[in-house]
């Protein structure tokens, strides 16, 4: 257990702010530099953005798309086999099918010999 | 081992299904271990493409999904004129489908530099095919060599 210490800070108006008790040992400072990043959306992904922010209770749209940056992001650094498994997981999530791949390969070249 | 990967076995990693769990320990293994080999022909990236888009998957999704193919290990073979000059002749012969034919002679125009054991295929129409191609299905891999 780390020892406690005790801050104050005053604000410009005067006003004291209570005193926080924090541990110094599990106090993890981190300086995070932000930079800005517009992007274009169509008409669609721009209303089912507002969408699921008020669904999902996103206190904004830029929390939104943050939320989802890091999620990809965090997919994307997961070692192979885990992410594999997790793309997995969407896929059904996102298109459930009972079509064996087999069968859909070989759907695939019905339609190109019917070509 | 070292493999050609047909496309059959490739979408397994994208569904939900039997052997699908073990199609992603051999990648892992693929990926991991450097006795391992795995290739398959760039067309399998358009039959991959086809068989998600039938799947009702959205274009987002088989995006994702081809980029992700191609992080792997795996080496994908041009189809190049002597390849595909290769395949009319085994459709001529076999008659088999065009891709299968594509595959078959892709196979054989790197089975032996490349020293491939088998091709990993879901698809029994490969089976016809065994004097010229060594056909193998995931449930015949052992479960003890892809485990890590």
């Amino acid at each position: 257990m780390g020892s406690s210490c005790q801050s104050q800070h005053s604000s410009d108006e005067g006003f004291s702010i209570p005193y926080y008790e924090v541990y110094s040992s599990r106090l993890l400072v981190l300086e995070v530099q932000t930079v800005s990043v517009s992007a274009k959306l169509t008409r669609r992904e721009a209303e089912l953005l507002d969408r699921l922010t008020r669904e999902y209770g996103f206190i904004s749209k830029s929390e939104a798309i943050r939320s989802a940056v890091r999620l990809y992001l965090n997919l994307l650094e997961l070692r192979s086999k885990d992410r594999l498994r997790m793309l997995q997981l969407i896929n059904e999530l996102v298109a459930p099918s009972l079509k064996a791949s087999s069968d859909l390969v070989e759907e695939g070249h019905r339609e190109e010999d019917e070509l | 081992m070292r493999l050609y990967l047909e496309p059959s076995v490739l979408v397994k990693l994208f569904k939900k299904e039997p052997d699908s769990a073990r199609m992603i320990d051999l990648v892992g293994a693929i990926d991991e271990r450097r006795e391992w080999f795995a290739c398959t022909s760039r067309w399998s990236l358009l039959e991959v493409a086809r068989a998600l888009k039938k799947d009702g998957k959205p274009r987002e999704l088989i995006e994702l999904n081809l980029k992700e193919l191609k992080r792997h290990r795996i080496s994908f073979i041009e189809a190049t004129r002597k390849i595909l000059s290769n395949s009319e002749i085994l459709i001529a012969t076999h008659g088999i489908y065009a891709s299968d034919a594509l595959h078959v002679a892709t196979y054989s125009s790197v089975a032996r530099r490349k020293r491939l054991d088998a091709m990993l295929s879901d698809d029994r129409h490969f089976r016809r095919l065994g004097q010229i191609v060594n056909v193998l299905t995931l449930s015949e891999v052992p479960s003890d060599t892809v485990q890590s």
